[in-house]
């Protein structure tokens, strides 16, 4: 039997041992972030929405305290890193694989352009954490779905057209 | 915070909101059914807050894949539309609009594109300029865009912007259905916070409510 699928909804993220299948639904401009450390059986997988948090100019409450507001990356990584060593991850260990980040409509001149920040800004994140990225599936305009199995760090990225393995 | 009092919208304001779907569906549902030589039966709109989460579910969910055109709206109000059709009833609209018989187009062809995006030009140029004549007020349409894609993808960086300052998506969601051949689609229209106060603002002074 398989292992049990966790979906990962849009803003939110999840960290667990092996085995365990982390999947996001359709991202468009969204950018699914998976992190493993090998050694230690752990993987993280975040659904992020927004690139910076300073950006959020909603009501700040217990619920939406800066530090909960998952949907954005800078929130999002360094979260999912202490969440990921508190359950016995090492910092050291951990790599990356990132999806997402397309632009749907390619005609539109948007100067929000919150797929193409997203990918920068995590990429950026990730660097002021030492993580490397083993691979990546991102930009274009075509909506992904990916499944991230941590127990061989296998994400299988499916567009309605196709479907492969990073 | 003007957020505070949008989280909290009165009944009555909910009703006012109501009403400009209300106004705005009732031409757009006659351009439509002219375009169509069918009689269109449209939903009574629905205003209401929606989770972001939960946003895609309202739609088939996530993975259900969908044709979709987006209008961004500028001028008085800013904010965005988006037709959301299963590409079956997407291919049906195409063939009623080139009085082929149904079955015949598929929605990859650039043609059929034209064609259903010309459709969400009528349709959101008949709707947006019942409402501004009402508010009295300019609304301006963009070209419209579209794509094929799952229902999730497609709206997630509308779902950004609104999550820029809130948990809740405020839509207007209009159903618009031809019984007798099976076609079913959404219209939403989703305000900015400051446009959304704007048209409150404007409803009010309508209905001498404040």
């Amino acid at each position: 039997m398989g292992a049990q699928e966790i979906i990962v909804g849009i803003g939110g993220l999840v960290v667990h041992h092996n085995p365990i299948i982390l999947t996001c639904l359709g991202l468009g401009s969204c950018v699914g972030v998976a992190l493993y450390d090998k050694e230690n059986h752990i993987g993280g997988l975040a659904h992020v929405m927004l690139p910076e948090s300073k950006e959020y100019t909603g009501i700040r409450d217990d619920k939406n305290s800066i530090e909960k507001l998952n949907r954005y990356a800078d929130v999002a990584i360094p979260t999912m890193i202490k969440d990921m060593v508190n359950i016995g991850a090492k910092k050291n260990n951990i790599r990356s694989k990132i999806v997402g980040g397309a632009q749907m409509f390619i005609q539109i001149n948007d100067e929000f352009a919150i797929g193409k920040r997203n990918v920068i800004t995590v990429k950026k994140i990730l660097e002021e954490n030492n993580i490397p990225i083993d691979a990546e599936e991102t930009g274009g305009s075509k909506g992904r779905s990916m499944k991230f199995d941590t127990s061989n760090q296998e994400i299988t990225v499916k567009s309605i057209h196709d479907e492969k393995i990073i | 915070m003007k957020m505070e009092k949008l989280l909290n919208l009165n009944d009555m304001e909910k009703d006012a909101l109501k009403e400009i779907g209300n106004v705005g569906t009732g031409n757009a549902a006659t351009a439509l059914s002219k375009l169509l030589n069918k009689h269109i039966e449209i939903i009574i709109p629905e205003t209401k807050f929606v989770p972001i989460t939960k946003f895609a579910k309202e739609f088939g969910g996530a993975e259900n894949v969908v044709v979709s055109t987006y209008l961004q709206l500028l001028g008085d109000l800013s904010g965005e539309t988006l037709f959301i059709f299963p590409v079956k009833s997407a291919e049906k609209i195409v063939d009623l609009m080139m009085g082929q018989p149904i079955g015949t187009s598929k929605i990859i062809d650039e043609m059929s594109q034209s064609a259903f995006k010309e459709m969400s030009n009528i349709f959101t140029g008949a709707y947006l300029n019942s409402m501004a004549d009402f508010l009295e007020i300019k609304i301006l349409p963009s070209v419209p865009h579209i794509t094929t894609d799952m229902v999730q993808s497609i709206m997630d960086f509308i779902l950004a912007k609104v999550s820029n300052h809130s948990d809740d998506v405020l839509s207007i969601k209009t159903s618009i259905n031809i019984k007798d051949i099976e076609i079913e689609g959404f219209f939403i229209m989703i305000f900015d916070i400051a446009s959304m106060n704007k048209v409150l603002g404007l409803l009010k002074k309508m209905y001498g409510l404040s």
